[in-house]
């Protein structure tokens, strides 16, 4: 998709032309999709999150900014679901008690079938302590920061914060997530 | 520099946000402070995991789930319009066709010579007109129960058929 294409699908949506707006969920479901799956931690949830993100960004297309990145503009609409989806319910944290608290090694080595194995259990086990260990709003900054590459000043601009208060939010983001990782005896590197 | 201050500043080392002013007062406080050496470790391990982390595949079902509802939502759409325009159509039909008789049965109750006569200036007066219409309405009620039925009829067929027209015009702009 080029810049070009993506213009030309935004204003033939805008117009009401639904199959052109399919063109930019087809673009668009895998980063929003991963960003309500960081956030909500289950697949179910973050599907249903996703396709209301899209619904909202359709009936709100007009008041888009042509100017402003389409990608930032729809990961805002999905982080904001999330964060107000998080706080309506009260996300119940599940307990990892049941969970192994084996500590993983990360291996720079060409991944054999026990390592691929490994690395999505670790990759599980992350996900569980962000979305139990983080606030709504935390846990989207370290998301857009460490999946979508954001920088500062995009975090700031999808969560609607100032540049200096995403630098904090990472920070104890990041703290807390170090503290939770020693207790889960998760550090043998 | 405070211990706080420093893994403040390593968060923001990490992303490649830190001054490079700021680099080596980090460093120096780093070499000097076994807490803060030791929570830069284990940020950088943190920071290495998370990377690790790889994305998930997305569902095609969420293209598939956006289009089924955005479907679901044109159809409503057009469903209210068609219930407006039916409900406006029988209006208006049954309006039209019921004015000439109102009018005559006004007429044939001398209601109306007085209503545009000018003739009514007291509010007994206006009050013996209230009663007459009502009883009138209720009169007309009466006697024209299967007329009423079959202007309905009327407007409701007609109200279909612009609900069908409509629904089409829009599917073939959409």
């Amino acid at each position: 998709m080029t810049e070009q294409d993506e213009k030309e699908w935004i204003k033939r949506a805008r117009a009401g032309d639904q199959i052109a707006f399919g063109n930019l969920v087809s673009a668009y479901q895998s980063p929003v999709y991963n960003l309500a799956y960081r956030m909500l931690g289950s697949p179910m949830e973050a599907e249903e999150a996703a396709q209301e993100a899209f619904i909202r960004a359709y009936k709100y297309l007009n008041s888009y900014d042509i100017n402003r990145p389409f990608s930032t503009w729809l990961l805002s609409i999905t982080s904001h679901y999330c964060i107000d989806l998080l706080r309506r319910r009260r996300l119940k944290l599940f307990s990892l008690d049941d969970e192994s608290t084996g500590a993983y090694r990360i291996s720079n080595d060409s991944p054999t079938p026990e390592t691929v194995v490994r690395r999505r259990e670790l990759s599980d086990h992350m996900q569980e302590l962000l979305v139990q260990e983080l606030s709504p709003i935390d846990r989207a900054a370290v998301t857009l920061l460490y999946w979508y590459d954001h920088s500062y000043e995009e975090i700031a601009d999808v969560l609607d914060l100032t540049v200096s208060a995403v630098k904090s939010r990472l920070y104890r983001a990041r703290r807390t997530l170090a503290e939770a990782m020693e207790g889960e005896n998760l550090y043998a590197v | 520099m405070l211990c706080e201050d420093a893994q403040y500043m390593m968060s923001a080392r990490l992303d490649g946000e830190l001054p490079e002013a700021e680099m080596e007062g980090l460093d120096a406080h780093l070499r000097a402070c076994r807490t803060c050496e030791s929570q830069w470790q284990r940020f950088r391990a943190l920071d290495s995991l998370l990377r690790e982390i790889p994305m998930e595949r997305s569902p095609n079902r969420v293209r598939i789930g956006v289009m089924q509802r955005l479907e679901r939502s044109q159809k409503a759409h057009q469903a209210l319009l068609g219930g407006t325009a039916l409900t406006l159509g029988t209006l208006a039909l049954a309006g039209i066709l019921l004015a000439p008789l109102l009018m005559g049965l006004l007429e044939a109750t001398g209601v109306a010579p007085a209503l545009f006569s000018g003739g009514l200036t007291t509010i007994e007066q206006l009050i013996g007109v209230g009663e007459t219409l009502g009883r009138a309405f209720f009169t007309l009620l009466e006697q024209l129960v299967l007329p009423l039925a079959f202007l309905s009829l009327c407007g409701l067929i007609l109200a279909v058929a612009f609900n069908r027209l409509w629904v089409k015009a829009v599917q073939r702009v959409s």
